[in-house]
């Protein structure tokens, strides 16, 4: 029934009441939202607000404390990471988490991972199958690598790479999982100007060219109120607000997150 | 936007002459020990090749799966004893036994890999030291099975059938065949998408995990394989000598395996294999410099832990990144360090 609703609405990520407690600390506290297919959902507070927290639950690196969490109609609360990326989440980290000792092309290539199915036998004797599906995975890291503008820098160790690139790539891993959801989670921190707007591009195309849909974290406030199309704000484990961008902006609540109570009271920025 | 591009030509890495002379160098070597007709030399030479089994199989564990094992000289003994046992008390024909040995060892290896290996951290190491020293008790204590300390003897030779390997170039060659084998497997483990998934889980289980990498198969799946090369490598030492006894099997063994690894470069599968070439040698030295100076023979941890500590400080690497270190002249090798 519940089902039902969910596919006529469009929404694809659903997650109700959830929680998420480190010992005494409260990362999460029943928060519930949604995205619908094709959606660019903005989600935005201040440091430790439980943003990344929530990313974490939703990618199975975290098993929430209490609350579920649905994905196409399907209950993935508590599934490990490897099952989740394989239904069709994929996402980037904020402390940016490449394989450093690889190369870029490699990197993609383990995003490719579930598109190969050699198993050991056949991989171990080399068996003829393995080149026909090194080359493909290889044509296909390599599409990958050109949609971010990295193909010129496969054979480099990713290491190597500037902040920028390495954001790059981290997107380029993720799309290579054929994800249905993309969770960016800061994707512009380290960006300069010109960097960041060319993200703004890619992320537009992401959802434009691709059909993905796109929950981004993000606390470049241009960056995110111009691609968000819907922007959900968290604010010490809780949601605070939810609505479009200009709704989210004059919130009260959403300031005072921002900027202390007192700014409520008494907006002059001499008090701060 | 659907990726369609060929990728361009792999750079060819280093020079051709730079891997002759070092394939041509690695052949001499091969050929060496038989040549000399020294049995002595042999006969190290055959403790190398086995040692060097073992220590390839450690090597995808720790240089790739990032995963410790305190215990593999336990899996060594499981091997030997298999093979022992089932050759002296039950008749079965050598390779049945070793068969039989490459099974017990994975069953042993699934039972206690599959549940430490999907916690993060090195519980495999702990629990790898439980298994070593259960093994060694069962070795001293069943001796109904394992003769005790005094061991089992009477171990025929390698072979099938009419042909059996009872001299010693013959079994130094099936030991190399075996060696090669194993390189030439591991080499392509590695060079493939499942290796591949294994350095990524190796540098971040988290994004490999997110790139759909079932993290706690893989590791389980080269923590099996590791322990089937051991157990491959115990049951050549025990057609060896035709006799097994406990010792050999226990923790020391199992660190001087580790350092085998780690001295020879554990992320290569040549690594290992020149850890234990290294390791083996230096071993024979001290032993047989300790018949005429006892005080020498208790060097041996010493000399190992200086030489670990010597590779770890200079050539982090291991040993065998001095070989990359010479073909890095070429401009176009990308990724040694």
């Amino acid at each position: 029934m519940h089902q039902h609703i969910q596919t006529a609405t469009g929404i694809v990520l659903s997650f109700q009441q959830v929680s998420k407690t480190f010992g005494g600390l409260v990362a999460l506290d029943g928060v519930s939202g949604y995205v619908r297919a094709g959606e660019i959902l903005g989600i935005i507070g201040p440091n430790g607000a439980g943003k990344t927290t929530l990313f974490n639950v939703i990618c199975g690196a975290l098993r929430p404390t209490a609350g579920e969490i649905n994905f196409r109609s399907q209950r993935i609360t508590g599934l490990p990471c490897h099952r989740v990326a394989e239904l069709g989440i994929a996402r980037t980290f904020q402390n940016i988490r490449l394989f450093r000792q690889m190369t870029v092309l490699e990197n993609v290539l383990v995003g490719c991972h579930r598109k190969g199915s050699v198993g050991l036998l056949a991989t171990v004797l080399r068996l003829p199958g393995i080149h026909r599906e090194e080359r493909y995975l290889r044509d296909a890291a390599y599409g990958y690598l050109e949609m971010v503008g990295l193909a010129d820098r496969a054979d480099v160790l990713a290491s190597n790479l500037t902040t920028g690139q390495q954001r790059l790539l981290e997107v380029a891993r993720a799309l290579a999982a054929e994800p249905q959801v993309v969770l960016l989670d800061e994707p512009g921190a380290g960006l300069n100007t010109r960097e960041t707007r060319t993200l703004a591009e890619f992320i537009i195309r992401m959802q434009q060219e691709l059909g993905l849909t796109i929950m981004l974290i993000e606390h470049d406030m241009r960056l995110l109120m111009e691609v968000s199309e819907r922007v959900l704000v968290i604010d010490r484990g809780r949601k605070i607000a939810e609505g479009s961008p200009s709704q989210v902006q004059s919130n009260p609540q959403v300031i005072a997150a921002y900027l202390g109570d007192d700014f409520i009271a008494n907006p002059s920025p001499a008090q701060r | 936007m659907k990726p369609t591009r060929r990728p361009p030509p792999q750079a060819e890495h280093g020079s051709i002459v730079f891997r002759a002379l070092g394939w041509l160098l690695l052949a001499a070597v091969v050929v060496a020990p038989i040549a000399s007709g020294n049995g002595y030399l042999l006969t190290i030479a055959i403790f190398i090749g086995i040692h060097a089994i073992i220590a390839i199989g450690l090597g995808l564990l720790m240089g790739y799966a990032g995963q410790v094992s305190l215990g593999h000289a336990a899996f060594y003994g499981l091997g030997a004893y298999t093979t022992a046992i089932l050759t002296t008390k039950a008749g079965i024909p050598p390779l049945g036994a070793m068969a039989a040995g490459i099974v017990l060892t994975a069953v042993v290896a699934v039972l206690l890999g599959a549940p430490t290996l999907r916690l993060h951290g090195h519980y495999l190491a702990m629990f790898t030291l439980g298994l070593g020293i259960i093994v060694q008790i069962i070795f001293n204590q069943a001796r109904g099975l394992t003769g005790g300390f005094g061991g089992l003897m009477g171990i025929p030779p390698l072979g099938v059938g009419y042909w059996q390997l009872d001299t010693k170039p013959e079994f130094y060659i099936a030991v190399i065949a075996v060696l090669t084998v194993t390189i030439l497997l591991a080499n392509n483990l590695v060079h493939s998408r499942i290796g591949r998934a294994l350095r990524a889980l190796h540098e971040s289980e988290l994004a490999a995990a997110l790139s759909g990498v079932d993290v706690a198969r893989y590791k389980l799946l080269v923590f099996v394989i590791s322990a089937m090369l051991a157990s491959v490598a115990g049951s050549l030492y025990a057609h060896l000598l035709r006799f097994v006894s406990p010792d050999p099997f226990g923790f020391a063994f199992s660190v001087e395996l580790l350092i085998m690894v780690v001295a020879g470069g554990a992320r290569s599968v040549w690594g290992p294999v020149a850890g234990a070439a290294l390791l083996t040698i230096l071993g024979e030295v001290i032993a047989k410099t300790g018949e005429q100076i006892p005080w020498v023979a208790d060097l041996d941890v010493i000399l190992f832990g200086a030489v670990l500590t010597a590779v770890v400080i200079f050539l982090p690497q291991g040993l065998i990144s001095l070989t990359s270190r010479l073909r890095r002249r070429s401009p176009t090798a990308p990724s040694t360090v």
